[in-house]
């Protein structure tokens, strides 16, 4: 007699292969993809953190004047002015906007926050808070500011 | 009799096949991602020891510098350390002339080093007095 069909024990068996395969296919395709994205976005916001922090190096340390933030007043935006030019920096949105008489720019995302702050009249301190990662801190001596 | 299915060697050797096939996907997926967390740790070192270079100039430039102050927040991990390096010289106002800031998180490491002597200004030279012979009475 020519048996016809499956058992239970064999369907089950080929179902519980076809769960641990299936579960194997999404940790690796799915998984990878939001992990591959996950990097992408945070390599971004670390080169995107690097240029800021250069930038803002080489800018504010030419500020004659600091409008804002005041003393010991930590704040999510700073204006300060350089060759008679006024610089404004805000986070709004979720962004960091470099603003300037002539143009408004947008100079950084994929950050919780941002803050800056000055401890005392010549260093600025700024923070960066991010969604799933300590908040890192950096300086500017302000030499050019009196 | 006719077989049917797949004998548990061929089912064993198919998952295998698999596991082999999916090894350099997930060695892809690991660098990737430890590439990642060291991108993210060097960034780390960097802002603090920007910060305490920074906050260290400006201490000497305001005041006399005599040490990293305490408010100079260290992020987890990440340690600084002022060293004399003997051949390098001294700022006439530093007792080193060189940090070194270090982070370590999960099994990885990054240091940097930087000469306090060629990020701070240096004091203007003395100027000569020259030989006895130059020199007016």
């Amino acid at each position: 007699m020519v048996k016809r069909g499956f058992t239970m024990v064999e369907l089950c068996v080929a179902m519980g292969i076809f769960a641990v395969l299936g579960s194997l296919v999404y940790f690796l395709g799915f998984g990878m993809t939001r992990r591959a994205a996950d990097s992408a976005r945070k390599a971004a916001t670390t080169s995107e953190i690097l240029g800021f922090t250069q930038r803002i190096h080489t800018e504010a340390r030419k500020a004659e004047q600091f409008d804002w933030p005041p003393l010991n007043l930590p704040s999510e935006s700073m204006k300060f002015f350089v060759a008679q030019e006024e610089i404004g920096y805000e986070f709004q949105n979720g962004a960091l906007i470099r603003r300037t008489f002539t143009q408004e720019r947008e100079i950084l995302k994929g950050l919780k926050q941002i803050r800056f702050e000055r401890p005392q009249t010549r260093l600025l301190r700024i923070l960066f808070e991010f969604e799933d990662e300590e908040p890192l801190i950096t300086a500017v001596f302000l030499e050019s500011l009196r | 009799m006719k077989q049917r299915g797949l004998s548990l060697v061929e089912v064993v050797a198919a998952v295998a096949i698999l596991g082999i096939l999916a090894i350099p996907l997930t060695n892809l997926v690991f660098t990737t991602d430890r590439a990642g967390r060291r991108n993210q740790m060097q960034l780390k070192a960097r802002l603090y020891a920007q910060n305490l270079l920074e906050t260290l100039r400006h201490d000497a430039a305001v005041h006399r510098f005599s040490g990293i102050r305490e408010d100079v927040k260290a992020p987890a991990g990440c340690t600084y350390e002022l060293r004399n390096q003997p051949s390098a010289g001294l700022h006439e106002e530093f007792v080193w002339n060189l940090l070194k800031v270090s982070c370590k998180e999960n099994k990885q490491s990054v240091a940097l080093s930087f000469s306090l002597l060629t990020y701070l200004k240096k004091p203007p030279r003395k100027q000569s007095k020259g030989a006895w012979w130059e020199r007016r009475w």
